[in-house]
């Protein structure tokens, strides 16, 4: 009876904001079925999905779309000229100050495939897949500070305390694992200025925030039992305290109680799973040596492996990429650190049929400006943040490879075709997720909340399969 | 909602298609005066309503009635200006030229002829007749009145020690077919009512106290022992600091450390000494503008400067400003208003009455404070900024002075052992070089010379010119700096205050909430729909505050008692505290809100402790927790209060409380902040953040309450983010209470609690009694309060001599005992 109960109890919850607890909120997301149960009757699931998973890398900091993905011409030949005034005059930049040089690119750039779709010197690796990319040149957004413009990019607003896109795709969809969070984070490098509001669940309930696989100790916060706790030891002890809390739900019948029995075992079995999942020893060498041996490239291996896991959204940060100066150094040696992991991992999940149903994006917070900052020693220059205007890609999940779309100016600081807003890439990527935008709300603070704000958002509906 | 003006169809239609037609041609111009209901009101209604009447009012834009005709566009312009169509928003956007932005957004453009009615209209002075349509007023926008104590049930409220709370949740009961479930045990009920006043659970002799006479009239008596405990101020603060977004770091990027404790210690003992709510309320809103304000008043106005700050290199300290301003006018509304005003920062609110003019008014009140960060040096470089704002020294407490003095005896020893490392290095560069001591730079040799007085800095620049590379040694002078820095800290006692310039900054309504496009100039004003801004109180902070604490102020103790309810129960009366307004949910209890309301204001005279005292000497709140299946049925949300929620303990009670049965916890008060144990790795490199080490607290300060935790926004305590403590980077109202695997992880495995359960087990062996029956009921009423049943005792023994019987050691066998009870549900539940 009381478990009839419960269930009556978790669903009815589950549809409503309750302040008595979201337990099985927390069933919902990190145990799948009941989420998936829940979520077939929400009414923003209207779209056929595409991808079931969203691998999604930021850049932190901020790559130079001029000298990776948009080649300029005209800013090259006007290289170390000074710049015309309207690139600067009644703009706000973080740095540049005066009248400032126009840097062009030193790269060249390479057609590749059958698209021909065009990419730097610097991504040899990335022009293999290229057909598989979605080069969108006409990305810009509202903030040119990082902190500010990463969480534009990441919850739509310039604030802290909203939901991550991450947050609000497995509040809508759950998860297919049930021995793996549905949101999992990788960092690279140094932590985003914004910090753990760019993966939080902001005022969603916490259980969709994503949860930090790290690098250095233990990939789950205390996963590890004590040093001299065998397995044993821990199932041992976690019998005892489920038997006495079932004791106390037959006494007091409160379902959060069977939630709490739930959670230790899902705890339990995540002591085993997660090593399982950060063991690279089980994939073959070839596999290995494809992705190369780095820390990043652990990290997109491990990526694929919480994809095939039925781990709903996955997003690595890398950085640093904000060249304000000795951009050459190191632009080359970034490239050079993500261009075969990534490459590695498209043509991976490919071979295993996996691109189809996972959506790869790759983005920052924004892009950098024509013009030069700092000295005009090629090794040591840079370049300042820009807002306007800059290039993110797609790649799997149903969206058209081979494609580029949208163009900025001659000069590369504006958007000449094809405008895409922030929440113009969100609404694309709930929409291969197979979820209306418009309908994925969360009541709070008076307001049916979205991700895509309260402007109008578009689905770059050319950009489908 | 009243439709206006006759729609399609009507004969009037034909009329005005003529009139227009008329006037196209020309000489009818002189002889036509357009007709609003005829001819303008037919144009809006076909191509404008779809989008602007008054239910969907997009872009804040309302087209429908004369009420919202006439409020401004949220861009702060007026749709219709008369006699000046030039200057007439409506006009803009239908004569438009990109199509983009443009209205209507579809289908084709107005018409000239259309566009020549409205201009003309506007023109012969846009005479909109008043159709008297106004919005109708919420409920919480009018001033409650004290409702009669509902006397249904009279029987079943005599039957049982009852009080006034109880006479409407017993009404509201019966109205829906439930009963009030019996009076909790009585050690359950007394482990929870000092969880709810302290934070901290009852000794068994003080559990026991209380089963030897479980008296109403006892009870009372140790409700109100308990709300004269220091810890009460402990307890209750953290509510506060959720709100107050109070942090030890800045936010954002750089994630600096900021000094705001003598703030939090402020809190704590204002509520200790039971300060009405309207004083703490001014205080901490403009203390520093009080006649001959005292120290203490000018520290609570630190509440406000705990909003984030950004300190990211290339941030421009105006916008930024800016944006700590509308942190600050949207803190004040939520916390006092219960509405979120935040969303008129951008466009007139869609469903209250605040516009975006009114919103700039509030603004007003707090743009008169100085700039708070620049940039450092003087050009913009990548150096980042720096703070410049306002602070003030506080006067240190003998318990300042005493754990100023411990840190630095810590930063003391630690530096000599920094500085007998160095010594011997440069001893060793002295054997190896063939020139001996000669060889060393002249300024090495001064410094090591007067080897007592070597600072930190120094000790770094001798290992620099002997070139050591020892990188234990460099990261130990690393974390040497953020000693010395909050060792200074410690000793200046600086707080970050409120100040008024002395000349007042002008105020213009930001566009779209864009701080560079200025619309028309405000000065300090209070919303029209909200109670009246006296004319005795100045058009200062100070004066807003008295506004706020107004007894004319309709949200105020309703927004208040609110969240009283939501610290004892859960959840509040209304469930979304946020928001008072027409979005937000209606009262469960509309009338007992509003007794509590008033009885607040009037009868406490807004004391927090005799608020807190009738809710838990009330009946609903000494009920049992069973759940009674058909009452689930019935309300399986519990609105009604059929049962106890029995909810969890918030995430620093859960620490506390564990510290408090394993024995460890210091009762030390007040002081800067404590670091217990997290990972070293914890905190990560941030581009351009300080302070990437985490030094975690020795001796007494590991085991101090989590109020004093260092709240570090950009990482917050891990074991307290598991259980759902927010980051503070935003005023937050309620707290998820969720249930996760990781929070299993975190009392199971996080060495903090490992270390708990080793102390606590140790206990159990030393204090729990002779025989291990007694231990195990000592352990488990330690814990829970209550005798544990037959069947509970037979599990715990049998845990116990499992692992016995495995390891044959003592010491494990207690550990389990001591980690299984740490880990039930009911021992991190109100029970």
């Amino acid at each position: 009876m009381i478990s009839e109960l419960n269930k009556a109890l978790n669903r009815r919850k589950f549809l409503s904001r309750t302040g008595a607890g979201v337990g099985s909120l927390a069933l919902g997301s990190l145990l799948g079925k009941e989420a998936t149960a829940a979520s077939m009757l929400a009414p923003f699931k209207k779209v056929a999905p595409k991808a079931q998973s969203v691998i999604f890398f930021h850049m932190t900091g901020a790559p130079s779309h001029l000298d990776l993905f948009d080649e300029k011409p005209v800013l090259k030949q006007y290289d170390r000229k000074l710049a015309p005034k309207e690139l600067f005059e009644g703009k706000r930049f973080s740095f540049l100050r005066g009248h400032p040089k126009l840097l062009g690119s030193p790269y060249e750039f390479i057609k590749h495939g059958q698209s021909g779709n065009e990419l730097s010197e610097l991504l040899p690796n990335l022009g293999t897949v290229a057909d598989e990319m979605c080069i969108i040149k006409s990305m810009h957004t509202t903030e040119f500070n990082h902190g500010p413009a990463q969480l534009v990019f990441h919850t739509g607003l310039n604030r802290q305390g909203n939901p991550s896109i991450g947050s609000w795709t497995t509040y809508g969809l759950g998860s297919e694992s049930e021995n793996l969070p549905a949101y999992v984070v990788f960092l690279k490098g140094n932590t985003p200025g914004a910090g753990a509001n760019l993966w939080k669940a902001g005022f969603l309930p916490s259980v969709h925030q994503g949860v930090q696989l790290r690098g250095e100790g233990e990939p789950v916060l205390y996963l590890k039992s004590p040093k001299d706790v065998s397995r044993e030891d821990r199932r041992r002890t976690l019998d005892s305290i489920e038997a006495l809390n079932r004791q106390n739900l037959e006494l007091i019948g409160d379902p959060e109680i069977q939630t709490r029995i739930d959670q230790y075992e899902m705890a339990y079995r995540m002591q085993a799973s997660v090593p399982d999942l950060v063991d690279l020893s089980q994939e073959e060498p070839k596999t290995l040596e494809m992705y190369g041996d780095t820390e990043f490239a652990g990290q997109c291996l491990k990526a694929r492996r919480l994809v095939e896991r039925g781990v709903r959204f996955v997003e690595l940060f890398h950085g640093d990429w904000d060249t304000h100066s000795n951009q050459k150094n190191r632009l080359a040696a970034n490239c050079k650190e993500v261009d075969q992991p990534i490459t590695a991992l498209i043509t991976d999940l490919k071979r295993r049929g996996l691109l189809d149903s996972t959506l790869i994006v790759w983005g920052a917070e924004f892009g950098r400006t024509p013009m030069l900052q700092g000295t005009e020693d090629p090794e040591k220059c840079g370049r300042d943040h820009q807002k306007d205007a800059y290039t993110v890609w797609m790649a799997g999940g149903g969206i058209k490879g081979g494609v580029t779309y949208g163009k900025t100016n001659d000069l590369g600081n504006e958007v000449a075709e094809n405008p895409t807003e922030v929440r113009d890439l969100h609404a694309t990527i709930l929409h291969l997720l197979g979820i209306d935008h418009d309908k994925l709300t969360y009541r709070y603070q008076g307001f049916e909340q979205k991700l895509t704000g309260v402007e109008e958002a578009h689905v770059l509906r050319e950009l489908l399969v | 909602m009243g439709k206006l003006w006759t729609r399609a169809g009507s004969p009037l239609r034909l009329l005005s298609a003529f009139a227009a037609a008329l006037i196209l041609s020309g000489f009818a111009q002189t002889t036509f005066a357009v007709d609003f209901e005829k001819d303008v009101f037919p144009i809006l209604e076909n191509r404008c309503l779809d989008c602007h009447d008054s239910e969907t009012l997009k872009g804040g834009v309302g087209l429908e009635t004369f009420y919202h005709a006439n409020l401004p566009t949220d861009a702060g312009e007026s749709l219709f200006v008369a006699g000046k169509p030039e200057e007439s928003a409506l006009l803009h956007v239908v004569k438009e030229t990109d199509p983009e932005k443009r209205m209507p957004p579809k289908g084709d453009p107005l018409s000239h002829q259309e566009i020549a009615v409205i201009s003309k209209w506007i023109d012969e002075g846009a005479v909109w007749p008043d159709d008297g349509w106004r919005p109708p007023v919420h409920w919480s926008y009018l001033r409650p009145v004290k409702p009669d104590l509902p006397e249904e049930e009279k029987e079943l409220l005599e039957e049982r020690d009852t009080n006034e709370i109880d006479h409407f949740i017993v009404a509201k009961l019966s109205e829906h077919g439930l009963e009030l479930n019996p009076e909790s045990d009585p050690a359950r009920l007394v482990r929870r009512v000092y969880l709810d006043i302290t934070g901290l659970p009852p000794t068994i002799e003080q559990v026991d106290a209380f089963l030897a006479d479980p008296s109403q009239d006892h009870y009372s008596k140790i409700v109100d022992e308990l709300l004269s405990s220091p810890a009460f101020g402990e307890k209750w603060a953290v509510q506060w600091l959720d709100l107050a977004r109070y942090a030890d770091s800045e936010g954002y990027q750089r994630d600096a450390p900021r000094n705001m404790w003598p703030w939090r210690d402020w809190v704590i003992d204002a509520l200790n000494a039971d300060m009405p709510f309207d004083q703490f309320t001014i205080e901490q809103i403009a203390g520093d503008l009080l006649p001959n304000a005292t120290e203490s008043q000018k520290v609570a106005t630190a509440f406000h400067r705990n909003a984030p700050m950004n300190l990211e290199a290339g941030t421009d300290p105006k916008e930024d400003h800016y944006k700590m301003i509308v942190d600050r006018v949207n803190t004040t509304g939520t916390i006092w208003l219960g509405s979120t005003v935040g969303c008129a920062q951008c466009h007139n609110h869609k469903y209250d009455p605040i516009s975006s003019k009114e919103y700039y008014e509030l603004f007003a009140f707090f743009n008169n404070t100085p700039m708070e960060s620049k940039q450092q040096g003087k050009e913009m470089g990548m150096s980042g900024m720096k703070h410049i704002g306002p602070t003030m020294k506080v006067t240190r407490s003998e318990e300042d002075t005493l754990y100023l003095r411990e840190a630095a005896e810590e930063y003391r020893a630690y530096l000599g052992d920094i500085r007998t490392d160095i010594l011997e290095a440069v001893d060793r560069k002295i054997e190896k070089d063939p020139k001996g001591r000669a060889g060393l730079p002249e300024d090495v040799l001064k410094i090591i010379d007067n080897e007592e007085e070597m600072a930190l800095g120094q000790c770094k620049l001798v290992a620099k010119k002997i070139s050591l590379r020892d990188q234990d040694l460099n990261l130990r002078m690393a974390k040497g700096d953020i000693m010395e820095a909050r060792l200074k800290a410690m000793r200046d006692k600086e707080v970050r205050v409120m100040q008024e310039m002395e000349t007042p900054r002008e105020t213009f309504i930001a566009k779209r909430g864009d701080f560079m496009t200025h619309g028309e100039k405000v000065t300090p004003s209070t919303p029209a729909s909200l109670h009246p801004f006296r004319d005795e109180y100045p058009r200062n902070r100070l004066g807003l505050a008295k506004w706020l604490v107004d007894p004319e102020n309709p949200l105020v103790a309703r927004a208040f008692v609110n969240r009283l309810w939501i610290e004892i129960f859960g959840q509040g009366l209304v469930t979304t505290p946020e928001d008072f307004g027409t979005q937000g949910e209606l009262p469960t209890h509309p009338e007992l809100l509003d007794w509590m309301a008033v009885t607040f204001i009037e009868d406490d005279h807004w004391s927090l402790k005799k608020s807190i005292r009738r809710v838990v000497l009330s009946a609903t709140y000494r009920q049992s927790v069973t759940v009674n299946e058909k009452f689930a049925g019935i309300d399986p949300r519990n609105q009604y209060l059929w049962r106890h929620p029995g909810h969890r303990l918030r995430a620093e009670v859960i620490r506390d409380q564990a510290l408090s049965i394993s024995g460890l916890l210091s009762e030390r008060m007040h002081g800067a902040h404590v670091r217990p144990y997290q990972p070293a790795t914890f905190w990560r490199k941030t581009a351009g953040a300080s302070e990437t080490y985490y030094i975690p607290s020795k001796g007494e300060n590991a085991y101090r309450r989590g109020v004093y935790t260092i709240w570090r926004r950009n990482s917050h305590y891990p074991s307290f983010a598991n259980f759902d403590a927010p980051d503070r980077a935003a005023c937050v109202v309620q707290r998820d209470v969720s249930n996760t695997p990781l929070q299993a992880l975190t009392l199971l495995n996080d060495p903090a609690y490992v270390e708990m359960a080793k102390a606590f087990a140790k206990r159990i062996a030393q204090e729990g009694g002779n025989t291990l029956e007694d231990k195990i009921e000592w352990a488990f009423r330690t814990a829970l309060s209550r005798i544990p049943r037959e069947p509970e005792k037979q599990l715990l023994h049998s845990a116990f001599s499992s692992v016995l019987g495995d390891t044959q050691s003592e010491e494990k066998a207690y550990n389990e005992v001591a980690t299984i009870l740490l880990n039930l549900h009911e021992t991190i539940n109100r029970s």
